[in-house]
């Protein structure tokens, strides 16, 4: 098996695939041996093996592509590979499970080694497969390499690793579905980097960032200035650009410690919940399209349900486990639980009312009941994208490729949702099952409810509830499996939950997860800094799973604070944090800076939106799509649809509707030439050109400009004022400012 | 086993890749399009492609496919037609029957997909959907392989649609937005706004590039060099005549406009053909209403349907034609699925994916046809059974794309472009 791995011809895109190639099929990544031992002895009239003749074995004539094969030759007939194929065909071409020993893990050895710029051939490594017994078989020449980065380090199939350029990536070595790797370090010229600017800085984030950095040899860009920090920390914490007043106040503050201050102060805004609520919204699914009649109530209601609990900063662990334990009538008598219908429902029923009270409920049922979240194994796999990060989707058809997961435990995962149901219940039932008094809610099926269990897809045997760890929880009628899958996800030793979040977390503020994708944590796409990760997760654990305290311990290092401008020997480094990354800003954020600078919401149609509460800003948008059609620019600017559980749904990469919009759009210069808008007010105002033109560079950008820059837009005020008067002049400055790359991006 | 590669960087530079020139300034932009201007008109001979979304599901019985011989309440209530090449299609299509030597029709397409916005999906990605991401439309796909001159945006959709899936938002369709048979038609960013001018839109773009400062010998990240060639890009289109000019429909002769008829969809496949001619790469068209009858379906199909999609896809086919594009221009016209054969108690037919039509033209593939063939209910495929995918590999092929050709999804996920396609040579000539 692992040779054909090692081949390639079990791929997805070969004989692994479900139709298999040409009449033959292996099974994916060859973790079905039984059955691919049956397709090779048994189908194809059993030409495939000729244990009379081992040579002229199918099998054999077409991986030396001896006979046509669409695929090529694949292996040599002297190498090895084929030589043991060829032995095994001589001795009978046998398969006794029985015989087969569970493989533990994959060991290689040197697990880490700093390798220099083309050193050739190369750094090897040997790979050992340690078995159930105890017993360990050097693997080195049967594994497969693959690098994650080969722009920095590339790797043979002989598993010998050449450093490329500078920076560090991880082989990852695998072999019969479990993984191993090894982290190639490429250090620039010996030496210690000129610039340190994280030395000295008792911050754990620095210390372990740092001394990355040095091992790399690569120098950290120098701290930024306030206002860059305070533009900053604003649009990654609250979503908001900075006032002048603000920028102004803040540098002049000449307390030390005014930096941290400012993070306090914000998260007590409540723009903090609002932008958060709206994160956590496009995690958890909340796409107002399956909510049903009252959609746009139900998704603002579900939006609003996690603003609560992040205005006052509810332990995370207890956030989800309030999701996760949703039921509709939370302990509630049928009474009690229709008087409540009965109170809300006019509030909900009322498209001018906005005070409902869903928010007071202890848990959010929205998510169990959207309508497209009913069948297991896709909570399964919202719950486990949601709040594990990782995508255990794939497990759902064949075997993960990137992890240890397999069909069983994707379905035994699934298992545990199965009986929660969301109907309606018996005692709402009227005898003759035709006027129910309440509409459907969920519960936990038990005795005398219609359930389904989860069935294996293979082998059809039902399977009970059983965690990722591999602890089965029997299926028992009274006792619902969510509460010990809770138990064991929030478990301070949970290896995945709160990783998953600070990793989410720090993606947001950095620009880049230490794990990347922030929704792979795999066994085969490890942490860039994995004792960073460990000790972030901890500390967050040790706090309580206290959201706020993880901002602060973020947005205080000195490895958030450095600039965003490379300096010499950094600027190829997109993962080591040695400056900051520059991001395009989100969506909202943009939209609102845009509504900021301007002060205006557009004019008639386009600022009405109608089935949200009136006035709320893009950042606390809280549905999916508006009712009156997709807004353009949300959809423009990546703002995810939440219809597929992926973060890279939302989309911060540039694109040419965006540069069109922004040069050249009608909303924009409405905005711009506003009646009511700013630049109409200030022109009025008596102002001075130059006094106009330093608001408005604070208002865009959160800063006065430089000399420079200053003497270009007045030249370009006075130049153009005879043309077409001051408004226009002015119209431009202020369009420019919004076209400046430094306006679109976090920086 | 394949690899993750991460990040912002990999995915905007590979995005960035079939755009294009980098490092060239606004005035050689300039100059370029002018020279792309004076090519315009001539035929082209790189492949290009209009696909038309019959959305909501067309009947084949009442449309490409129809069973004269099979008991009434199949039937339906119209008549048969013989085109140009021998074949019966309904009696409501005469244009259609009169070019039929245009186009190939398969009648043997099938899928199990009995919802719309799945079997949408299936169709307009020639992928199975997964609930864990989202395929990019053909235009994507098309788009990102073959590119498009600078001053051309490569993909549109009209009235929008087209999107990228799992290779971002870089790569959806520039929507129009309006209603190209309405009187004030304009494309939203791209016509210059009422008592603005050229000059002052490059006065505020010299503003801008003197303040950005001069970044030639900076190291910068991927994202920033993108954000700029997107901007190049933008100001190239809206400097150069040619895109805006294709856009503006109203630059049509009355007489051309007519031919296509004066209703959404006509309209719709005449400012195709413009921007097709422009040089964009990919046009997507979704017919402006439902073809969703599940009631009242042969009165919708008499009345609202049938006559525009007639005139509009026969003018758009011999106008191609006539011009000498049909032949660089690939023409796919589907819906997501066909409608049942039975006729319900409501006179309307339901969702049935078992088995409909598509139709092709244009592109050098092999017109006249009939590919595949439903049984006498039109109930299921009884010769040569067509699958989306199948289609979706020879699309591509068409253009030189091999669909088993792998991207990666931004999870590091190897996907081939089409999962699962078996070339259909009949229709390759």
């Amino acid at each position: 098996m692992p040779i054909f791995s090692k081949a390639g011809c079990n791929s997805g895109s070969c004989h692994g695939s479900f139709a298999g190639k040409n009449g033959f099929r292996l099974s994916l990544f060859g973790h079905e041996p039984e059955t691919d031992f049956e397709r090779l002895t048994r189908e194809a009239d059993g030409r495939r093996i000729n244990r009379l003749d081992p040579t002229n074995s199918l099998l054999l004539l077409k991986a030396t592509a001896k006979v046509p094969h669409a695929g090529g030759k694949r292996l040599d007939p002297k190498s090895p590979a084929y030589q043991s194929l060829l032995r095994w065909i001589e001795n009978g071409a046998t398969y006794d499970p029985k015989r087969e020993l569970a493989l533990e893990r994959v060991e290689v050895t040197p697990g880490e080694a700093l390798l220099h710029i083309a050193s050739d051939p190369g750094y090897p490594l040997t790979v050992h497969a340690v078995f159930a017994d105890g017993r360990r078989q050097d693997v080195t020449a049967l594994a497969v390499y693959s690098s994650l980065d080969e722009g920095i380090a590339q790797v043979d199939a002989a598993g010998r690793v050449s450093g490329r350029r500078v920076g560090d990536t991880f082989i990852i070595v695998s072999y019969l579905g479990k993984f191993g790797r090894f982290q190639a370090l490429v250090p620039a010229a010996p030496g210690k980097p000129e610039r340190d600017t994280l030395a000295g800085s008792n911050h754990f984030i620095d210390e372990h960032v740092g001394a990355k950095l040095r091992r790399l040899n690569i120098p950290s860009s120098p701290l930024c200035d306030d206002e860059t920090y305070l533009r900053r920390v604003m649009i990654d914490l609250i979503g908001v650009t900075p006032s002048p007043d603000e920028v102004r106040s803040f540098v002049k503050d000449p307390r030390p410690d005014k930096r941290s201050r400012k993070v306090e102060e914000l998260l007590a805004r409540p723009e903090y919940a609002q932008w958060w609520a709206t994160k956590f919204s496009d995690i958890t699914g909340n796409d107002n399209r399956y909510l049903g009649a009252l959609n746009y109530k139900d998704g603002y209601n579900w939006w609003n349900w996690l603003r609560a609990r992040l205005e006052r900063n509810m332990p995370y662990d207890e956030l989800v486990r309030n999701i996760l334990l949703a039921t509709s009538r939370e302990g509630r008598s049928k009474e009690e639980h229709l008087r409540w219908l009965d109170e809300e429902s006019p509030r909900m029923q009322d498209l001018k009312r906005w005070d409902m009270r869903y928010h007071e409920r202890q848990t959010l049922d929205l998510f169990w009941s959207k309508s497209s979240n009913r069948a297991p194994e896709v909570v399964g796999q919202e719950i486990s994208y949601a709040f594990l990060g990782m995508k255990l989707e794939c497990a759902q058809c064949h075997k993960h490729p990137f992890d240890r997961w397999t069909q069983e435990d994707f379905w035994s995962f699934a298992a545990f949702f199965t009986r929660i149901q969301f109907n309606v219940p018996r005692d709402l039932q009227s005898p003759d099952k035709q006027k129910p008094r309440a509409g459907k809610e969920l519960f936990f099926a038990t005795k005398g409810d219609l359930w389904i269990p989860v069935r294996h897809p293979k082998t059809k045997a039902v399977l009970p509830p059983r965690t990722l760890d591999g602890k089965v929880y029997p299926d028992v009628d009274d006792k619902d499996p969510r509460r010990p899958l809770t138990a064991w996800m929030t478990a301070a030793h949970n290896p995945y939950f709160a990783r998953a979040l600070v990793n989410r977390i720090w993606a947001h503020h950095l620009g880049r997860g230490l794990i990347e994708p922030t929704d792979a944590l795999s066994e085969a796409n490890p942490p860039s800094h994995p004792q960073l990760l460990d000790a972030l997760a901890r500390d967050f654990v040790e706090h309580r799973f206290d959201l706020k305290h993880l901002h602060r311990t973020i947005l205080g290092s000195r490895t958030y604070q450095l600039g965003a401008r490379t300096c010499a020997g950094n600027a190829d480094d997109n993962r080591n944090y040695s400056h900051y990354y520059v991001k395009r800003l989100h969506a909202e954020v943009l939209i609102d800076a845009i509504n900021r600078v301007t002060d205006c919401r557009g004019e008639g149609k386009a600022a009405a939106d109608y089935l949200v509460p009136p006035g709320v800003n893009s950042i606390a948008y809280p549905l999916s799509r508006s009712p009156s059609g997709l807004r353009y620019t949300f959809r423009i600017f990546g703002r995810p649809l939440r219809l597929s559980m992926c973060d890279c749904e939302r989309d911060q990469e540039p694109s040419l509707p965006q540069a069109l919009y922004l040069l050249n759009d009608g909303e924009m210069l409405t905005k711009i030439r506003s009646a009511k808008g700013r630049l109409t007010v200030r022109l009025a105002s008596g102002v001075t050109d130059a006094e106009l033109i330093d608001e408005l560079y604070l208002w865009a950008l959160g800063r006065r400009p430089t000399q420079r820059e200053a003497r270009i837009t007045m030249d370009h005020v006075t130049a153009w004022v005879k043309d077409g008067g001051r408004a226009e002049a002015f119209q431009d400055v202020l369009w420019g400012m919004m076209n400046l790359k430094e306006f679109n991006t976090n920086h | 086993m394949s690899t993750f590669r991460g990040g912002l960087g990999r995915r905007s530079f590979l995005r960035l890749g079939a755009l294009g020139v980098a490092g060239i300034g606004l005035a050689d932009y300039l100059r370029l399009s002018h020279l792309h201007g004076a090519r315009a008109g001539q035929p082209l001979r790189d492949k290009h492609a209009i696909f038309i979304n019959l959305v909501g599901g067309p009947s084949h019985h009442d449309t490409f496919d129809p069973k004269p011989n099979a008991p009434v309440e199949i039937r339906g209530e119209f008549g048969v037609a013989r085109t140009k090449t021998g074949t019966l299609i309904c009696d409501l299509l005469p244009r259609l029957a009169g070019c039929a030597d245009k186009y190939t029709l398969i009648r043997s397409v099938t899928h199990n997909l009995g919802a719309h916005s799945l079997a949408g999906q299936f169709i307009t990605t020639g992928n199975r959907p997964l609930p864990s991401l989202q395929y990019p439309t053909y235009g994507a796909v098309v788009a990102k392989e073959k590119g498009a001159p600078q001053d051309v945006p490569p993909f549109v959709g009209i009235p929008d649609g087209g999107g990228g899936g799992y290779l971002g938002i870089a790569s959806s369709a520039y929507g129009v937005g309006g209603d190209p048979n309405a009187k004030d038609f304009g494309v939203r960013s791209l016509s210059l706004p009422t008592g603005f001018t050229l000059n002052r839109l490059t006065r505020r773009v010299s503003l801008v590039q003197a303040l950005e400062g001069d970044a030639s010998g900076d190291r910068r990240p991927d994202l920033l060099d993108g954000m700029d060639r997107f901007a190049q890009q933008a100001y190239s289109i809206i400097s150069s005549s040619r895109t805006r000019d294709a856009f503006d429909i109203h630059r049509e002769a009355g007489q051309v406009r007519d031919g296509f008829g004066r209703h959404t969809f006509g309209q719709s496949l005449l400012l195709a053909r413009r921007l097709i001619e422009a040089g964009i790469r990919f046009v997507s068209v979704n017919f402006p209403t439902t073809w969703d009858t599940h009631a009242n379906n042969f009165k919708e199909l008499r009345e609202r349907l049938l006559p525009s999609l007639d005139q509009g896809l026969s003018a758009l086919l011999l106008d191609l034609h006539t011009r000498g594009l049909l032949s660089s221009t690939v023409v796919f016209v589907t819906g997501e699925f066909g409608r049942t054969p039975k006729i319900n108690k409501d006179a309307g037919r339901d969702h049935w994916p078992n088995v409909f039509t598509m139709l092709l033209a244009g592109g050098g593939l092999k017109a006249g046809q009939v590919i595949g063939k439903s049984d006498g209910e039109g109930a299921q495929p009884v010769d040569r059974p067509v699958s989306p995918e199948d289609v979706a590999a020879t699309f591509f092929k068409l253009f030189g794309i091999d669909h088993r050709k792998e991207y990666q999804t931004p999870t590091g996920r190897p996907l081939q472009i089409v999962r699962d396609g078996t070339i259909i040579p009949e229709l390759l000539a």
